[in-house]
C-alpha cells in the first residue's frame, strides 16, 4: 500500500534568536526544532505527536516552506524545497497544502465561504468562472456540506463545518501532502470522529499523504500509519503506529501512552514528574534528561542519535527497553 | 457591519448630524440668509429674532450665516488634519509592523519622542514660526497626531500577522502584496477607523481652541473658535454670541465621538 | 446518605438579540457526600450553565435561572441574596475553570490571592495564621517548595502549577463541593494525571463531593463515581461509571462511545454521529436528539421523552427504552 517517499526531512534545524534591548540584540538561541529527520510516503498518514511547545507546529510550518529553516533539508519529490523559487515555488505550493488548527483564526473573517474557497482556484487561476462554481459544488459534495453555505461568512459556521472549509479550500489544489496542524482538537467528539472519517475517505479517494499533527495519542492512533514522538524539537521514537502502542522503548513514550486515559480501562496514575517548563533546558546530554526515571550518567552528557530499534523502529535514548 | 451599526440608535444619530452638517457645509453659499462678512453697524448686537435667527455680532453681521461658514471650515480642518495622520499614520505604522528588527525600533522611538511633547505648545511653537492661517492649521494637527495611529497600526499587523489565516494565505500560494491588501489591512483597520474618527472630533476642537486664541482661523474669515472669541468680550451682554458657536461644537463633536463608539463596537468582535 | 447538593427542575435561560435561548431545560441532579459526578456533553449542551447556576455566577444581563430549586445543604441557592452568596462562594463550596491562567490576578503573589480568599472567610484570623493556611493549601495540591512558591507571581508558574495554585485557593476554605469546570483540558497529558490523581485525593481525603464538568468521556471514565451525559440542556442519560460505560442505553451514549478515537483500541473507520449539534435556539420539536439518532421512532418527533429509570438507579431519556422495559 506504501509507495515510494514524497517527503524527505533531513536534520532540519529552526532556531530563534533571543532579543533583548532597545536595538534587538541576539542574546542567545531557542532551538524550536533540533535535528529531525523522518520521511512520508504516497499514501501515508505520519503522526507527529508532543505535548504544547515541543516544536511540531514549527515543524509542520518549516516543511510547508511558511518559514525558512536554520539549517538542513527538505526533499519533495527530490527536489529541495527551500530553492524553489518563482514558478518552481507556486508549483510546490500547490502540491504541499496545510490546514491549521483553530477553525476560528484560520479562516478570515472578512471573506464570505465562497470567497475563502475559491480563492486558491483565484490565485493559481486555474478555473474560469462558470468552471468554478461547479467545482465549489463539487469540493462541497466532497466534504459533506450543502451548497447554499457559500453565501455565509465564517462566524455563522460551527467548528466542524469550518474545518470542512479549510478542507475544501485546500483540496481545491489537488495537493499531494496535506500537513494536518491539530484539525480535531478543538472539535466536538462527536464531530472530531466525523472529521477523521473524511480524512481517512479522502486519502483513499486521492491518493494523499498527510503529516498529522497532535497532541492527542489516541487521535494519532486512529489515523496514522507511522508515529513520531517529538520532545524538545527533537524526536524520540519513531515507528509503525501498532509496534509503537505494542512496544514503546523510549521512556518518554512510555510515559506520555500511560498518562492518556481510555474509557476502556481504569489506571492508576503515573509519576509524571515536573513539568517540562519548570525545567531548565539542558546545555549538553539528553533533553529528557531531567524528568526521565532512567537517566543515568551518560545521558546528562552526552546526545543520544536517533538509532534503529527493531523493524522501522527508531529510538533516540542511551537506555531503550 | 452596516447592519449592526443600524441597530446602534446613538451612532445612527450622530451620522445623521455629521451628514446635516456637511450638507449645510457644502450648501452654505445657497442658504445662508445674509453674506458672513457683511457689516452693518446699525444692527450691532441684536438678540436672536425673526430677521437674525442668532442674532448679529458686535459688527452687525449674523450669526446664523458665519456659524455656518465656520461649519466649513471646522469640518475641513477635521477631515484633512486626520486624512494627514492617517496617511502618516498609517505607512510609518505599517512599516514597523511588517518589517520589525530595527526599522520598528527607528519608527517606535521616533513615536515616543513625538509623544514626549505637549502637543498643543508644539502646534503652538510651529503656528509661531510658520504663521497663522487655515493651511498650516490643517496640516501641523495633521503632522503632530500621527504618532497615535501609527502605533495603533503597528500593533493590530503584528497581532494580524501571526493569525492563522495569513499562514493559510501564504500556504496556498498567495503573493506578498496579495497577503498585505486582501488579508492583513482589512483585518488590520478597523480599530484604527474608530480612532480616526474620534481624532476628527479632536482636529475640530484643536482648531476652535487655535482660532479662539487668534492663532488659527484670521478674521473676517469666520470659523467656530474664532466666533467664540469675539464673543467673549460681550459674554455679559450678549450671550448668543458664545452660546451658538460653543454649542455647534459641541453636537459636532458629540456626533463624532456617538459614530467612533457605535464603530468600536461594530468592529471590535467581543462585544 | 443525604445529598448535599439537589438540583431539581432547573431552568436557565441566556439572551441573545432580544431573543431567549434556553440553555438549561429542566435538569435534576444530586450529588452525595464525597462523591465525584461527571458531567458530560459536547459545547453549547449546558454543562457549564449549570455550574455557573449552582456559583450564581451567571451575568444578570446575559442570562438568568427561570425556574427549579438547587439545594445546598437543605437551603435553595436560587433564593440566596447577594451577601449570602458571597458566603457560600469559596467558602462552601469552591470553584476552578479551565484557564488558570486568566483566574489568577497578574499583579499579585500566588500565595497572597490564596491568603486574600482565607481572609475573606475568616476575617477573624490573623495575617500570620492565615498565611500559614494558604502554605498548607499550597502542599495540598503536592505544589513543590510550598513557602518558596507562596512568593511567586502567575507568569513565573507553568501552566499546571496555575492549575494547582487555582487549587489550591478553591481548597483554601475546605469547601464541601468542589466544582471543576473541565480543569485539564489546556494542560498537555502528562500533567492532566497528575491534576486528576489530585482531585480524587481529595474526595477520599477530604471527603469532598466534586462536580466535574468535561467534554472528555475518558476523564471521567479514570475518577467518577457516577456519570451525567447531558445533550441540548436535557441531562439524558444518569448512571453509575461502570454501568455508563459497560451497558450505555441511550443511544446518544452510545454513539459519543463510539466516536472517542480511544487510546486502547484501533479502528479503520471511527463509527460517527451524523448531523450537526442543534441551535439551542431553534431545537426539534420532539426528542432533541432525533434528527441525528440511529434508532429513532415515530413517536420521538412530536414530544421530547421523560427521564425513567430503566433498571436501579439508571436512568434514561428516551422513548425506545421506555419501550423496551415495558415489553
Amino acid at each position: 500500500m506504501i509507495m515510494a517517499d514524497l517527503l524527505e526531512v533531513k536534520n532540519l534545524t529552526k532556531y530563534y534568536p533571543v532579543e533583548k534591548g532597545v536595538f534587538k540584540q541576539s542574546v542567545g538561541t531557542v532551538k524550536a526544532i533540533d535535528g529531525v529527520d523522518f520521511s512520508i510516503a504516497v499514501k501515508e498518514t505520519l503522526g507527529l505527536v508532543g505535548e504544547s511547545g515541543c516544536g511540531k507546529t514549527t515543524c509542520g510550518r518549516l516543511i510547508a516552506n511558511l518559514l525558512p529553516p536554520t539549517g538542513g533539508q527538505v526533499l519533495f519529490d527530490d527536489e529541495d524545497i527551500y530553492s524553489l523559487r518563482g514558478k518552481h515555488l507556486t508549483a510546490f505550493r500547490k502540491k504541499v497544502q496545510v490546514l491549521f488548527q483553530d477553525p476560528f483564526s484560520s479562516l478570515d473573517p472578512r471573506q464570505s465561504i465562497y470567497d475563502i474557497i475559491t480563492e486558491p482556484i483565484r490565485i493559481h487561476r486555474l478555473h474560469n468562472k462558470k468552471d468554478t462554481r461547479t467545482k465549489v459544488e463539487e469540493l462541497l459534495g466532497l466534504v459533506g456540506l450543502p451548497n447554499d453555505i457559500v453565501n455565509g461568512y465564517p462566524h455563522q459556521l460551527s467548528g466542524g463545518q469550518r474545518q470542512r472549509i479549510g478542507l475544501a479550500r485546500i483540496l481545491s489544489l489537488n495537493p499531494r501532502l496535506i500537513i494536518a496542524d491539530e484539525p480535531v482538537s478543538s472539535l466536538d467528539i462527536s464531530i472530531q470522529a466525523q472529521i477523521i472519517n473524511l480524512f481517512k475517505d479522502l486519502q483513499q479517494k486521492y491518493d494523499l499523504s498527510y503529516l498529522f499533527i497532535s497532541h492527542d495519542l489516541g487521535v494519532v492512533k486512529h489515523i496514522a500509519h507511522r508515529i513520531a514522538v517529538m520532545y524538545r524539537g527533537k524526536i524520540m521514537e519513531l515507528a509503525d503506529s501498532e509496534e509503537l502502542f505494542a512496544r514503546p522503548f523510549h521512556p518518554y513514550t512510555k510515559m506520555l501512552i500511560q498518562s492518556i486515559p481510555s474509557i476502556r480501562t481504569r489506571k492508576n496514575a503515573v509519576l509524571a514528574g515536573l513539568e517540562k517548563d519548570e525545567l531548565p533546558v539542558p546545555v549538553k546530554g539528553c533533553a529528557f534528561y531531567a524528568r526521565c526515571a532512567k537517566a543515568e550518567d551518560r545521558c546528562r552528557e552526552m546526545v543520544p542519535i536517533l538509532e534503529p530499534k527493531g523493524e522501522k523502529h527508531f529510538v533516540c535514548c542511551w537506555n531503550p527497553e | 457591519m452596516w447592519q449592526k451599526l443600524k441597530n446602534n440608535r446613538l451612532a445612527v444619530s450622530g451620522l445623521v448630524i455629521i451628514t446635516i452638517l456637511v450638507a449645510v457645509a457644502l450648501l452654505a453659499p445657497k442658504i445662508v440668509p445674509y453674506e458672513p462678512t457683511s457689516q452693518n453697524i446699525l444692527e450691532r448686537l441684536q438678540k436672536p429674532s425673526i430677521r437674525h435667527w442668532l442674532g448679529t455680532d458686535e459688527l452687525g453681521r449674523d450669526v446664523l450665516s458665519r456659524i455656518i461658514y465656520g461649519a466649513r471650515i471646522s469640518l475641513s480642518v477635521g477631515f484633512i488634519a486626520v486624512g494627514i495622520s492617517l496617511f502618516i499614520g498609517v505607512f510609518f505604522g505599517a512599516l514597523a509592523g511588517f518589517y520589525g528588527h530595527w526599522i520598528d525600533s527607528l519608527i517606535m522611538r521616533f513615536v515616543d519622542i513625538m509623544f514626549c511633547f505637549p502637543s498643543f505648545f508644539l502646534i503652538l511653537m510651529i503656528i509661531a514660526v510658520l504663521g497663522p492661517n487655515i493651511y498650516n492649521v490643517m496640516i501641523i494637527i495633521g503632522i503632530t497626531s500621527w504618532p497615535g495611529i501609527a502605533r495603533l497600526v503597528r500593533g493590530e499587523i503584528l497581532s494580524v500577522k501571526e493569525r492563522e489565516y495569513v499562514y493559510a494565505a501564504k500556504a496556498i500560494g498567495a503573493s506578498d502584496l496579495r497577503i498585505i491588501f486582501k488579508h492583513i489591512l482589512p483585518n488590520a483597520l478597523g480599530p484604527v477607523l474608530v480612532t480616526a474618527t474620534l481624532g476628527i472630533a479632536d482636529a475640530i476642537l484643536v482648531e476652535s481652541g487655535l482660532s479662539f486664541l487668534g492663532l488659527g482661523v484670521q478674521p473676517p474669515m469666520p470659523s467656530w473658535g474664532n466666533i467664540l472669541t469675539s464673543g467673549k468680550d460681550y459674554i455679559e451682554s450678549a450671550w448668543w454670541l458664545t452660546l451658538f458657536p460653543g454649542l455647534a461644537i459641541l453636537v459636532t463633536i458629540l456626533s463624532y465621538n456617538l459614530i467612533g463608539e457605535g464603530l468600536r463596537e461594530v468592529i471590535d468582535p467581543k462585544l | 446518605m443525604q445529598n448535599l447538593l439537589e438540583i431539581k427542575d432547573l431552568n436557565v435561560e441566556y439572551y441573545k438579540g432580544g431573543q431567549a435561548i434556553p440553555a438549561v431545560r429542566g435538569v435534576d441532579l444530586a450529588v452525595k457526600p464525597g462523591e465525584i459526578i461527571g458531567l458530560v456533553g459536547e459545547s453549547g449542551c449546558g454543562k457549564s450553565s449549570i455550574a455557573l447556576s449552582i456559583m450564581r455566577l451567571i451575568p444578570p444581563k446575559q442570562g438568568k435561572i427561570i425556574s427549579g430549586q438547587i439545594l445546598f445543604a437543605g437551603r435553595d441557592i436560587v433564593k440566596f441574596s447577594e451577601d449570602e452568596c458571597r458566603d457560600y462562594r469559596g467558602n462552601k463550596i469552591g470553584m476552578v475553570f479551565q484557564e488558570a491562567f486568566s483566574s489568577l490576578n497578574p499583579v499579585f503573589k500566588v500565595g497572597d490571592q490564596i491568603k486574600e480568599a482565607i481572609k475573606l472567610h475568616n476575617p477573624d484570623l490573623g495575617q500570620e495564621e492565615c498565611r500559614q493556611r494558604s502554605i498548607d493549601a499550597l502542599r495540598l495540591v503536592n505544589i513543590p517548595q510550598p513557602k518558596e512558591r507562596y512568593g511567586s507571581y502567575p507568569h513565573q508558574l507553568s501552566g499546571g502549577m496555575q492549575q494547582r495554585a487555582m487549587l489550591a485557593m478553591a481548597l483554601a476554605c475546605h469547601p464541601q463541593l468542589l466544582i471543576a469546570d473541565e480543569p485539564t483540558t489546556a494542560l498537555d497529558v502528562t500533567i492532566q494525571s497528575q491534576i486528576l490523581d489530585l482531585l480524587v485525593k481529595f474526595k477520599s481525603e477530604l471527603t469532598m463531593s466534586i462536580l466535574m464538568i468535561t467534554h472528555n468521556l475518558a476523564i471521567v471514565s479514570q475518577i467518577a463515581d457516577t456519570v451525567a451525559i447531558m445533550y441540548a440542556g436535557q441531562i439524558v442519560e444518569l448512571a453509575s461509571r461502570e454501568k455508563i460505560f459497560n451497558n450505555p442505553l441511550h443511544p446518544y451514549t452510545i454513539g459519543l462511545l463510539n466516536s472517542v478515537p480511544d487510546i486502547a483500541t484501533r479502528k479503520e473507520r471511527l463509527v460517527q454521529i451524523t448531523g450537526q449539534i442543534p441551535d439551542p435556539g431553534n431545537l426539534p420539536d420532539g426528542c432533541p436528539f432525533d434528527p441525528r439518532c440511529p434508532e429513532a421512532l415515530t413517536a420521538c418527533k412530536d414530544a421530547g421523552p421523560l427521564m425513567v429509570e430503566i433498571e436501579e438507579q439508571h436512568f434514561v431519556r428516551c422513548f425506545k427504552q421506555i419501550n423496551v422495559t415495558q415489553g
